[in-house]
């Protein structure tokens, strides 16, 4: 039996993180993305192989229509489906995260618990998909003609997976927080969401794009991931500028999302 | 943003008036207590188990607890359609701040204590409404916390489900765990707490022994269950006003105001409903005895009689007038007229639960008149 714990229950005052809570809760944690993962592919036909077929049938299409100006459907698809496997992790983490508070509304008005185990939980539930990707992708990189760089995507291709999931919390918890007060943010996230798939380098590859703006497109939070994820198949590996404004739009943003969520989190309750 | 913008729209700014749910109150509550709490919609007692719960915070003030809080309103709270019962419970008990390995080693009689344990693999969508009720209750059964909070689950599910829930509570105070009951239900209140808080309009008006605060509380009731008729449409003589005046744990005492066209004189009768119309008692001023009638003088009289509670069972009655002369004529009657609480203290320090006069189904009151 542990301990009898003792605590104070006040107006939300100073910010705090209370990391410790936050792991006493770890198992929650688990548990939520569980159920999410559960509950996705639940009386489907197909099962988990939809979150295999969705991002290989986009590469596809993608390698089709754009590789046809640069090398071709075979040259294209690797670093295509690479991309589109990160990029997932990026879009549907944003996407279920965002919509986390609301779509738990009925746990959230009943039962505390730290309300950053939603999110996050909504962001490691999407490596579920990606995961079920990897035994393709290494099939694909099998039977590519194509030459692979196998040990640069060793360690690329985790980094990316990393680098997305950094690139995603941030927003991922503004929005979730937004979201609660703002309903507008439903409709607002999928239309950023593919904003920034358009002008991701999975499309602007290849698009001749004039030198003076390409470092506008490193604004784009899901720039980094995606070249990350395309290093080993045939693409340069990102450059230190790139590496250095990219982790820091994310090291900002991680500290924005956090500190907007618990400043606004004890009103989730009486809104969602 | 919507709010800025619907702004544009209202001709001026509008005043804001701050509402407090809850203001000033202070209380201890001491381990292994049973603690009541009582008040009228409104009065703040959902506001103070939310934040309680942590589920909001109060804007000022704090609250000192020891222990894990968990609270029966949480019954079912996470339960998935899709997931199967044994999903749930996990995602149940998870939820409500179990540990995985403390759920495992609980799991069977989790499972023997719903009595679900032939579905346990169904998806929860296929159980009846019941049996969901069941698990979920059972989840939260064994969740063993410091301090139980109970917010009207009385209310809910069938006779055996609510034997059960009582049962469990009197089983976790036993235990010297600290309960939290919320509840309209004054026999409930009666039955499970020695110690009561009464809230109203957001602040602390009484805190005390449970019967002395649930005296009060029915003293307070509104009137508003009082029958008011018109004078204008009697032919002899009819009620107008059917008011109860005061209240204590023995004798209800109710007034009855009565318009008479003429000076005579008629048989006064009181019938008792329980709340779903079943009949559970009579009695008479003239009926039984022609020299308890009723005397009228033309225009309003009023008549004010004693009505004896200790005989009936605890709950809400039904009291219907009527006037008559006994196997002859019927004057005037006032079906429901007053709703009334009987909250009578079981007499546990002589060792029994029931008064002595305490009697079962449709019985004769004995009423007086004042």
């Amino acid at each position: 039996m542990e301990p009898i714990k003792e605590y104070t229950i006040k107006a939300p005052g100073k910010f705090r993180l209370n990391i410790s809570e936050l792991k006493q809760y770890h198992e929650l944690l688990y548990f939520f993305a569980w159920r999410d993962i559960k509950i996705k592919y639940k009386q489907t036909a197909l099962g988990f192989l939809w979150a295999v077929l969705q991002p290989l049938m986009i590469a596809a299409i993608l390698a089709f229509v754009l590789g046809s100006r640069t090398g071709g459907f075979v040259s294209n698809f690797l670093p295509f489906y690479a991309g589109m496997m990160v990029w997932n992790i990026f879009s549907s983490g944003i996407n279920n995260a965002g919509n986390s508070m609301v779509s738990n509304a009925n746990i959230i008005k009943k039962i505390y618990f730290p309300r950053l185990l939603l999110p996050l939980s909504s962001l490691a539930g999407t490596l579920f998909d990606f995961v079920m990707s990897i035994p393709i992708l290494a099939a694909v990189c099998l039977l590519s003609p194509t030459e692979i760089h196998i040990a640069q995507v060793l360690w690329t291709f985790p980094v990316a997976v990393v680098t997305m999931l950094f690139a995603a919390t941030g927003p991922a918890l503004v929005l979730s927080a937004l979201n609660v007060k703002y309903r507008d943010f439903r409709y607002v996230i999928p239309f950023l969401l593919q904003l920034l798939l358009f002008v991701s380098p999975l499309f602007l590859n290849a698009i001749n794009i004039p030198a003076h703006l390409k470092p506008l497109l490193n604004i784009n939070p899901a720039a980094l991931g995606i070249k990350w994820a395309q290093a080993g198949f045939g693409y340069e590996l990102p450059s230190s500028m790139e590496l250095i404004s990219g982790y820091g739009i994310y090291a900002l943003f991680l500290i924005i999302g956090i500190y907007y969520f618990k400043k606004t989190e004890h009103y989730f309750a009486d809104l969602a | 943003m919507r709010d800025a913008v619907s702004g544009i729209f209202k001709s001026s700014a509008t005043e804001v008036e701050t509402f407090y749910a809850l203001r000033d109150i202070s209380f201890n509550v001491q381990q292994g207590d049973t603690i009541g709490i009582v008040g009228k919609n409104g009065a703040g007692k959902s506001t103070l188990l939310k934040i309680l719960s942590r589920i909001t915070p109060p804007s000022a003030g704090h609250i000192k607890v020891r222990g894990r809080i968990a609270s029966l309103l949480e019954v079912g709270t996470g339960f998935h359609p899709e997931l199967t019962g044994r999903e749930n419970i996990f995602m149940n008990g998870s939820i409500l701040g179990m540990k995985r390995a403390e759920i495992n080693s609980k799991f069977n009689e989790i499972v023997e204590f719903s009595g679900t344990g032939k579905f346990l693999d169904t998806p929860l969508k296929h159980y009846s409404s019941g049996m969901q009720l069941r698990l979920a209750f059972s989840v939260a059964a064994f969740l063993e916390p410091e301090i139980l909070i109970i917010d009207e689950v009385l209310a809910v599910g069938d006779a055996e489900f609510q034997q059960r829930c009582m049962g469990k509570m009197e089983d976790v105070s036993k235990s010297g765990r600290t309960i939290l009951f919320v509840s309209h239900n004054m026999g409930a209140v009666q039955a499970l707490c020695k110690n009561s808080i009464y809230l109203q309009q957001g602040q602390l008006k009484m805190q005390g022994p449970t019967g002395q605060i649930i005296q009060s509380y029915l003293n307070d009731q509104p009137r508003a269950s009082n029958t008011i008729r018109t004078a204008e449409t009697v032919k002899r003589c009819a009620v107008l006003q059917v008011e109860k005046t005061s209240q204590s744990e023995q004798f209800t005492e109710v007034t009855v105001r009565i318009h008479s066209t003429s000076s005579m004189s008629c048989a006064l009768d009181v019938r008792l409903s329980s709340i779903d119309l079943t009949p559970s008692g009579f009695g008479s001023l003239g009926t039984f005895n022609p020299e308890e009638k009723v005397q009228l003088n033309p225009g309003d009289n009023t008549v004010q009689f004693r009505l004896p509670t200790s005989t009936l069972a605890n709950g809400l009655y039904y009291m219907s007038i009527d006037l008559t002369e006994p196997d002859k004529e019927y004057y005037d009657r006032v079906e429901q007229a007053l709703l009334l609480e009987v909250a009578n203290q079981p007499i546990v320090a002589t060792g029994r639960v029931l008064q002595l006069d305490w009697k079962y189904g449709a019985q004769q009151l004995q009423i007086q008149k004042l």
